[in-house]
């Protein structure tokens, strides 16, 4: 954020659209072969030449961060490896029980980040957990809708607490 | 490589008892917000953990089915909650019945005092 749009900044943000392109041509080819590199060349430049204005949110120096990139790989491996586990064996446990213990309600859960992707990339981690489901998004109060399958308290610090917090904690350190 | 077949066929049978489970959720639960909830587990716990295993099976031979099948986890999972809220948003909006045992509904409350 705060760069302004002179030419060196979109130059720069041509070179990132075209490296990100390349690299995942390169990756699914994965045949180092002259011709195929040359086609997928011309490609990554036409299209990064065509996208590069509206493809970069942001900074363009935040994307070659080494900082921002071990963030967001830790974010993906507490991700997997914690919060999603936790989430289904909660669900999984409410559907296999005879009882089925359900307590739903909408909840009022407050934001603090200030990004758009980094509101986005919460929202979305909070309905890829089963259990919550980002029904709405407010920008002026800074709030989600969460439909929650078992509602704690209704208080909206508690539901930031328990729902929003611990995915804010890290997608903070990386979209900011 | 052994290794990694083992523990991509054991995430395979993973994946097939998350998505067993997530369609009997479809079933027994009362109504559209809360089946949203196993619909999760399908499309997490179930397609993407599935997807994965696939890719750590067959990335044992070769390398670049691998990327390709992360590739595809990765499209489910940016593109599942996007349908999902899209699905529960319009639900809402159109004012579907919810569960009466339903503990809160604040945003019905917030839209109502903006009037």
């Amino acid at each position: 954020m705060g760069e302004g749009s002179g030419k060196p900044n979109r130059i720069l943000k041509f070179i990132t659209v075209f490296l990100a392109f390349f690299s995942l041509w390169l990756l699914l080819t994965s045949a180092l072969k002259f011709d195929e590199i040359l086609v997928g060349a011309a490609a990554s430049l036409l299209v990064a030449y065509l996208t590069s204005e509206i493809m970069v949110y942001g900074g363009v120096r935040d994307k070659f961060n080494p900082a921002r990139w071990f963030w967001a790989l830790f974010y993906l491996a507490y991700y997997w490896l914690y919060a999603e586990v936790k989430a289904h064996y909660d669900v999984i446990r409410r559907i296999l029980s005879p009882r089925m213990p359900l307590r739903p309600g909408i909840v009022r859960v407050p934001y603090t980040l200030k990004s758009d992707c980094g509101i986005v990339c919460v929202a979305n981690s909070i309905t890829n957990t089963p259990g919550t489901v980002t029904v709405e998004l407010d920008e002026e109060r800074k709030t989600y809708y969460v439909h929650w399958i078992w509602v704690v308290s209704p208080d909206p610090k508690v539901c930031h607490r328990e729902i929003a917090a611990p995915f804010e904690k890290y997608v903070r350190r990386f979209l900011g | 490589m052994m290794v990694l077949e083992a523990v991509g066929l054991a995430l395979l049978f993973l994946g097939l008892f998350c998505a067993n489970v997530g369609a009997l959720g479809l079933v027994r639960f009362p109504d559209v917000f809360i089946r949203s909830h196993a619909a999760t587990v399908m499309s997490m716990g179930g397609a993407v953990v599935s997807i994965f295993a696939v890719a750590l099976m067959g990335g044992a031979h070769n390398p670049s089915f691998f990327v390709k099948a992360c590739l595809t986890a990765l499209i489910v999972i940016f593109t599942s909650p996007t349908g999902s809220h899209a699905i529960l948003r319009a639900a809402h909006k159109s004012r579907v019945k919810m569960w009466e045992g339903t503990f809160c509904d604040m945003l019905r409350e917030d839209e109502e005092k903006d009037g």
